[in-house]
This record gives structure tokens, C-alpha cells and sequence, in this order.
């Protein structure tokens, strides 16, 4: 499984930086974060690296008013026609006219097809997604389509509406894949082990239709869809684009600036730590249990661990957030994909080898508050359980 | 019934014997072509059946499996007055496996997984003929004298090629073997995925002794219930030592259809090791 790029705040330096390193992947590029200018600018600075850019239209609502994303050429439709852009027609043409003409410039040839964020998965929802589907073709020809699949967290609880969209979508052939984003049920990771169970059983039925799946929105958490064998999942470096909160294309911006701080992530324990934590670890004698392992390739956090503490060296949130990005990647590719047994034994190895990191710690008082994945074991070694009981026999044959 | 008239309709056979059948649709008799037993039924022409009726016979007609019993003719007649649509088809004499389980309601094995292997060469028969059949159940399933299954009754058969006749928010088929989508629990179109999850739950209740989606419920609202929020507990079957039956079974009987093995030919392969293992194990 990959690990994408995907677009916040902020995000121009971590992306050339990173996909420098990389040479590969893709990052999804936000115009509610990038002006057009800009979103030409990082597009043409992505393919010098390698790297593929995506373009996510974040249709989610035809009401949202974020004041960048509806200065964008293709959001004159939606402000202009709100009713009338998912219906089909003369103004649904327009939006992905204008929208192709954007990936055009861009020098996209994968694209992403809007749809509005479903609140419930009915009659209503399915004609939207239809519409843009079968006007697609007149703008995108024959190149790789992938549609907005966007579930409001009511949606991602109920197993029944999940499974009537994995049925409809066997319908929709001419697609090649699907971009999904889910809302979580609460900021960032998920308690919720239905939710995480429902969105396996999603990803997989999506990509056992033989269609390329991207998980947008995504933390360490979804390290677990590599057992749904999806293509990628795509994180970056703020909350709001580890986890989807449609309420943030309302926003006037750049409110999350003035929560900063500065969390180092573990990624033995899938765990996030304040610096002053660390500083416990180390006078606790257990600070270099927590250094990554040098195979992810991450070299941001060494000066965590060469003596002093943490907290009083130059470590900022630029090198926080590189190296989570940096392990993130690493841990996705690490994940064994040769069989639904492989990846499944070895996610749950991964999370028992966490548990003994994270009592070792919390023994000692070390904690990643409301980032520590303690109470998340057991939310995804649930999921991952009803993922196999739902889907085991058939990943076990159809890999 | 007047067989006689019946007799003089149908000219070629002999021997006409009415048959007690538990369906207010049809009447079933018996007759001798030469040596060879059929079986003539004639349904009643209500004009809302008609059509579906047709879909009976065509199907038939279209399905080439040695284990649905074979179509001779069939047509309009006038009988007593009133036109009767009929149809003519080889004759199986022998028990329905509803009586079969009412006797024994635990089965063995090996048997269990010989109609198993019969009913999913059904499925993919009907599959390869654009059909599915909707109610497959025990009582539609015959063990003739020599131990050989049948699978009977294409009254509810859908035509995937054809447009559907049954109303929209209607359900058909039989309750606590049609899976949810087929009883509109769910908006998912009818495929052969249905006719794989009845073929689940019957191999499921001659394994386990009673009806598994019946089991514990008090009325319709309760069965859907459970049906819809709920799935079999896996089997433990004596002689599975891998469980792979057990896990085969659990894999059909999965509440929606894209849990479910999605081709029957799909169903089909992944059964064949597990019927050889079972049949051959290694000593």
C-alpha cells in the first residue's frame, strides 16, 4: 500500500522536500488551501520529483463558502448553479469542463470526479454521482477517472447503506477508481470500531470490484486498509487533513495555527508524544525504546535522541511533520502484500508489539494524551476481526 | 380434475394420475410416455400469472442441468372449459428433502456435501443461462429412488436478461432462505448471489438440525431482524477437521450480497478442494 501526500495548510515545502526524497507516489493537491497560481506552481514542482499530483475538487458541499476554494474558476458553477451542478445536464457539464480544464493546466491525466458529501446513501445520492459519472467521458475521454466517494459519519456506522453503495457501484464501469473520504466521528482517531470496520469492508468491496481505491484524509490509523489491499491511503500534516471534517470548507482559515504543538510519533507504538514527555522517557532510561527504526528512513527525529532533552533542542513541527509523513509512507510500504493472511498477521503483530511498547511507557507515566494509541488497539483489532469475518473467505480467494 | 378429458388432450401418454402438490398455482398429474413417467402440469391462467408462468417454462426449457428434471413440451389447452397453460416434464419419483430432514434432521458429512456439490452445479448451470431461481429450499429438492437430488419448482425464477416482473418493494421466495436483498431489506439487485446464500442455508440446517434463520425468532419482523443485523454462528461439523466446510458454509450465508462468493462458477472452485478433501481424505 502507498502512502500519498495529501494537501493542508502549509503543505508546498513538506511536499517538495519529501517527494524529492521519494521520487515516487502522488500528492492530492486542495484548492482550498492553493491558489490557482499556486496549484500550478506545486503541480509542475510534484512531476520534476517523479511524483503524480491529484487534484481533489472537495465538492463535498455546494454551500461551502471557504473564500479560496470559491475563487477557483470551477467553483463559479457551483456558486453560481448550487441546484443544479449534481443533476446532470448543461451545468454539470460546466463543472467538469471547467474542472478538466484546471487538471489540463495542471498536467494531471488521473482525475478525481466530484461528489457531494453523501448524508445519507439514497436515491437522491446515487443520481449526483451518476450525473457527474456519465457526463465524465465528454470531458475526460478515455483517461483514468477516480469519483469522490465522501460518507458523512452517520453513513460510515451503518453496514446497510455501505453495502447498498458497494452495490451500486458495480454499476459504474467506466470509472477506474474511487477516492474516498469518510468523516470521522470525532477530531482524529476513531473509537469507534465499527467505524473502522465499516470502512475495511468499504475500501475492499470497492476494490474488489477491480477499481484502484484511494483513502483520502488518513492518520496511522488506517494503516490497517492495507488488509483491504486498497491502493494508497493519503495524510499530511495538520488534523484536518488526517481526518475529514467537512465543516472545515466553512471555515474562515487558519484557526488550527493558533492550537499548534509540536507531537514526535512513534511509529513502533503508533503513538504521538509533547515533547516534555520525551524528556520524561529519557530520564526514565526508556527514551531510546521510542527512536524509529532506521528502516523507515526517517532521519528528522534524530536530534530527539542524542543525549539531551528533548524539549530543549531545535525540533520544530517542519521536522514533526516530515517525519511522520516520512514513517507513515515507510510503515504503508512495509505491509505485507502478498496474501489477505500476510497483511492481516502482520497488522496484528504490529498492534501487539505497540500494546508492549505502550505499557512499558505508561508504566513510567510517559503518555500520548489524547494521541496515545492504547485505547485504539482494541478499536482495531475489532475492526480488522469483523473486516475478516465479512470478507475473509473472499480476500482469501480474490486477492 | 377429469382425466379423461385430460386423456383425450393429450393423446400420447397414458396412465393419467392426479397428484397431491401443496401449491394453489398448479395441478400435477401423472402419465406414461411408453415406458418414460411424466409429469404434466397445468397452472391456472390468472392473467397477472401469465407471464411469470411463461418465464417457468422458458426457463426450463433454456436450463441444460442434469439435475433439474427435463422439459418434453408445453403449451395452452382447454380443459373443463377454461384454458390451462401446461407443461409436460420428466417425471421424479422420490422424497423432497424437507421430508428427508423431518426424519433426520441432522445429516452426516458426506452426504451434505454431495448436495452441496449438486445444488452449486444448479447455480452454475443457471448462471450460465442468465437465471436465478429464487426459491431454493428444501421442499423444492427431490432424492429420487437412486439417491440422486433434483432441484425442482422454477415459479419464482428470474431472468436476468429480461425485465424483472415483480413490483418494485415487493419480496419473493421463501422466508428464511431468501437472503435480505431478495426480501428488500436492502436496494441490491437479484443475482445467482441469492440463490448461493439459500443454497448456505440449506447446507447450514443439515448440519446443524433446524432452520438457522427460523431459529429463535417470533414473527416475520423478528426473522428480517436477524437477517438483516446478524450473522450464523460458524459451524463446528464433525469430519471438517480444518473447518473449511464450516468456513465455505459462512461464506454463503453472508447477509449482503457482496460478502458472498460473487459468481457461482467463484463458488463453485472454492467448494471443489473442499468436496475432494472430504470425499478422498488422506488416509
Amino acid at each position: 500500500m502507498q502512502m500519498f501526500l495529501q494537501f493542508g495548510h502549509g503543505m508546498m515545502a513538506h511536499t517538495r522536500e519529501l517527494l524529492s526524497a521519494w521520487k515516487s507516489g502522488a500528492a492530492i493537491l486542495s484548492p482550498r488551501d492553493l491558489t490557482e497560481p499556486q496549484l500550478k506552481k506545486v503541480a509542475a514542482d510534484i512531476k520534476k520529483t517523479g511524483a503524480e499530483p491529484l487534484l481533489d475538487p472537495q465538492c463535498f458541499s455546494t454551500k461551502a463558502d471557504h473564500y479560496r476554494l470559491t475563487k477557483h474558476t470551477y467553483w463559479g458553477v457551483i456558486s453560481q448553479y448550487p441546484n443544479e451542478v449534481f443533476l446532470g445536464g448543461i451545468r454539470t457539464a460546466e463543472l467538469l469542463a471547467a474542472l478538466f480544464d484546471l487538471d489540463r493546466s495542471l498536467g494531471i491525466d488521473r482525475h478525481i470526479l466530484p461528489a457531494p458529501l453523501a448524508g445519507a446513501i439514497n436515491d437522491e445520492y446515487f443520481s449526483a454521482c451518476e450525473a457527474i459519472i456519465d457526463e465524465a467521458p465528454n470531458h475526460f475521454g478515455a483517461e483514468p477517472t477516480m469519483i469522490t466517494i465522501a460518507l458523512s459519519s452517520a453513513v460510515m456506522l451503518d453496514e446497510v447503506q455501505i453495502e447498498n453503495l458497494i452495490e451500486r457501484a458495480r454499476n459504474w464501469t467506466n470509472l477506474t477508481g474511487f477516492y474516498l473520504v469518510a468523516e470521522t466521528p470525532g477530531a482524529y482517531l476513531v473509537d469507534n470500531p465499527v467505524w473502522v470496520a465499516n470502512l475495511l469492508i468499504l475500501a475492499s468491496g470497492l476494490r474488489l470490484l477491480r477499481k484502484s481505491v484511494v483513502v483520502g484524509y488518513s492518520n496511522h490509523q488506517m494503516l490497517c486498509l492495507a488488509a483491504a489491499k486498497i491502493d494508497a491511503i493519503a495524510a499530511g500534516t495538520w488534523l484536518n487533513v488526517r481526518a475529514f471534517p467537512p465543516d472545515k470548507f466553512f471555515t474562515p482559515a487558519e484557526e488550527e495555527i493558533s492550537r499548534r504543538s509540536t507531537w514526535y510519533y512513534c511509529p513502533q507504538n503508533l503513538s504521538e508524544y509533547k515533547l516534555p514527555f520525551l524528556d520524561i522517557a529519557l530520564t526514565a532510561g526508556l527514551l531510546n525504546l521510542m527512536r524509529p527504526d532506521p528502516a523507515l528512513g526517517s532521519k528528522y527525529a534524530d536530534p530527539l535522541f542524542q543525549g539531551l532533552p528533548p524539549s530543549t533542542v531545535n525540533w520544530g513541527e517542519q521536522d514533526a511533520f516530515r517525519h511522520y509523513l516520512t514513517c507513515l509512507r515507510a510503515q504503508a510500504l512495509q505491509i505485507p502484500q502478498t496474501s489477505f493472511v500476510d497483511a492481516y498477521d502482520y497488522l496484528f503483530r504490529a498492534l501487539d508489539a505497540a500494546e508492549l511498547l505502550l505499557q512499558v511507557l505508561r508504566r513510567e507515566g510517559i503518555s500520548g494524551q489524547d494521541r496515545d494509541f492504547f485505547p485504539f488497539l482494541d478499536v482495531n483489532r475489532a475492526a480488522l476481526t469483523r473486516f475478516r469475518a465479512a470478507r475473509g473467505q473472499q480476500l482469501l480467494r480474490s486477492w | 380434475m377429469n382425466l379423461a378429458e385430460l386423456a383425450t388432450l393429450f393423446p400420447s401418454y397414458s396412465s393419467f394420475q392426479a397428484i397431491a402438490v401443496p401449491s394453489g398455482q398448479k395441478e400435477v398429474v401423472s402419465a406414461f410416455q411408453g415406458q418414460r413417467r411424466v409429469a404434466i402440469k397445468l397452472f391456472h391462467r390468472v392473467a397477472d400469472d401469465q407471464e411469470r408462468i411463461d418465464r417457468e417454462m422458458a426457463a426450463v426449457s433454456k436450463l441444460h442441468c442434469q439435475f433439474v428434471p427435463e422439459v418434453i413440451e408445453s403449451g395452452i389447452v382447454t380443459l373443463e372449459g377454461v384454458e390451462r397453460v401446461f407443461l409436460v416434464e420428466q417425471f421424479i419419483e422420490g422424497q423432497t428433502y424437507a421430508t428427508l430432514l423431518q426424519a433426520q434432521p441432522v445429516q452426516a458429512i458426506l452426504p451434505v456435501v454431495n448436495l452441496a456439490d449438486i445444488l452449486l452445479n444448479v447455480a452454475v448451470d443457471c448462471e450460465s443461462a442468465d437465471l436465478v431461481h429464487r426459491d431454493l429450499k428444501p421442499a423444492n429438492i427431490i432424492r429420487d429412488a437412486s439417491g440422486k437430488f433434483w432441484v425442482l419448482d422454477f415459479g419464482l425464477v428470474k431472468h436476468l436478461d429480461l425485465t424483472s416482473i415483480t413490483p418494485t418493494g415487493h419480496g419473493v421466495g421463501t422466508l428464511g432462505y431468501a437472503p435480505i436483498e431478495q426480501m428488500r431489506l436492502m436496494r441490491a439487485p437479484i443475482d445467482i448471489r441469492a440463490d448461493l446464500f439459500a443454497i448456505g442455508t440449506i447446507l447450514y440446517e443439515s448440519l446443524c438440525g433446524f432452520s438457522p434463520w427460523r431459529q429463535g425468532v417470533q414473527d416475520i419482523h423478528d426473522l428480517m431482524q436477524k437477517m438483516s443485523a446478524q450473522e450464523l454462528p460458524r459451524l463446528t461439523i464433525p469430519g471438517d477437521a480444518k473447518g473449511e466446510l464450516s468456513a465455505f458454509i459462512a461464506w454463503l450465508v453472508q447477509r449482503f450480497p457482496s460478502r458472498r462468493p460473487q459468481t457461482a462458477a467463484e463458488a463453485r472452485g472454492a467448494f471443489e478442494p473442499i468436496n475432494q478433501a472430504i470425499n478422498s481424505p488422506v488416509q
